[in-house]
């Protein structure tokens, strides 16, 4: 008797629905929200590159008319 | 029994697709992104979403910001089930991945318990274990162990570390070969249209003639209208994590495989979908 045989048919039915489960809810959105992720935290770098670029150029601006105010 | 394992790590790695979506009426510095996760079925949801508070407070004051909570079409979500049991009883027919709102003001306290903090969880994670293991051994097993083996088993959730939960789980799922199952198998049986929280009684995994108690067995008692009549259209869906096992599943071994890390079976009863 192969060892295949002796599974019940309860169980196998469990081994299957929850391979299909995880086929469903699972397999299909792992890589999209990963690259998803990543996106988000470029796009968060982003906007902290910016607003320190706004920083800066502001502190420059400032350092010129304090120079040429003097 | 190699496939036994594999449905108990199928269980243990079950993921619900989860869109986070900021509450409309907070108020915001900037637009908030979704944010998207894989949430762990079998943990919580307090456990498992600081990215997701995180993600958020980026554009908000700290001074508009209370505890976080979550809601699903009007129904705040109870962090102190597990999230495979919120999903199946409340979305399981949805579109996926599943809309989650994020609430950072107005908890309803009269819906939801608070949770401060991650120990709070633990507390409520080892008083379920506990209560299981006074069903199943009369406490017998939990009371044998150490701090530290309590510990193992709350570490092995919290960081989602299946060797290491399983390592102390299974002297919870031991039993005398010749009782053939637990004293009292730990169920719940929820309902979405219902003001108890769940049914929860007394049932053996076997019967007095010595036969082993299935699915079915469970059903007739706690809920006969979960089971359709002969002839009859089934009118209700009968999920665990996710699937609907067969009625003449034996119920101990339902009980030791498909039970969540808190050891109880987590059992919802929804209306079959009906287009």
């Amino acid at each position: 008797m192969s060892s295949g045989a002796k599974i019940m048919v309860w169980k196998r039915h469990i081994s299957e629905q929850l391979k299909l489960r995880d086929r469903v809810q699972r397999q299909p959105f792992e890589e999209i929200f990963h690259q998803y992720n990543r996106l988000l935290e470029k796009s968060d770098l982003q906007a902290v590159l910016s607003e320190r670029y706004q920083a800066d150029k502001y502190e420059v601006q400032r350092g010129h008319e304090a120079s040429s105010g003097s | 029994m190699a496939d036994d394992k594999d449905v108990l790590r199928d269980v243990w790695y079950g993921r619900i697709p989860t869109c986070f979506t900021l509450n409309q009426d907070e108020v915001t510095e900037r637009e908030a992104e979704p944010y998207y996760l894989l949430l762990p079925r079998v943990s919580y949801l307090t456990l498992v979403t600081d990215k997701v508070k995180k993600h958020f407070l980026k554009v908000m004051k700290a001074e508009d910001v209370e505890e976080m909570w979550f809601e699903y079409e009007g129904t705040p979500l109870k962090w102190h089930y597990p999230i495979g049991v919120l999903f199946d009883l409340h979305a399981s027919n949805t579109i996926l991945p599943w809309s989650i709102t994020v609430h950072f003001k107005n908890f309803p306290d009269r819906d939801l318990l608070h949770c401060p903090s991650n120990s709070v969880i633990e507390a409520h994670f080892m008083s379920s274990i506990k209560e299981a293991d006074a069903l199943k051994h009369k406490s017998q097993v939990v009371n044998d162990m150490q701090k530290k083996d309590h510990k193992q088993l709350w570490m092995g959730l919290q960081n989602d570390k299946f060797d290491q939960f399983w390592a102390m789980n299974r002297k919870l799922m031991e039993y005398p070969t010749e009782e053939g199952g637990f004293r009292y198998i730990p169920f719940r049986i929820y309902q979405t249209m219902s003001d108890r929280p769940f049914i929860q009684k007394l049932f053996r995994p076997v019967s007095p003639e010595g036969s082993a108690h299935t699915l079915g067995d469970l059903l007739k008692e706690m809920y006969p209208a979960a089971i359709p009549n002969e002839g009859e259209q089934k009118r209700y869906q009968v999920v665990i994590h996710g699937i609907e096992p067969l009625l003449e599943t034996p119920l101990q071994w339902l009980s030791e495989h498909l039970s969540h890390p808190d050891n109880f079976l987590h059992i919802c009863v929804i209306p079959t979908p009906t287009d």
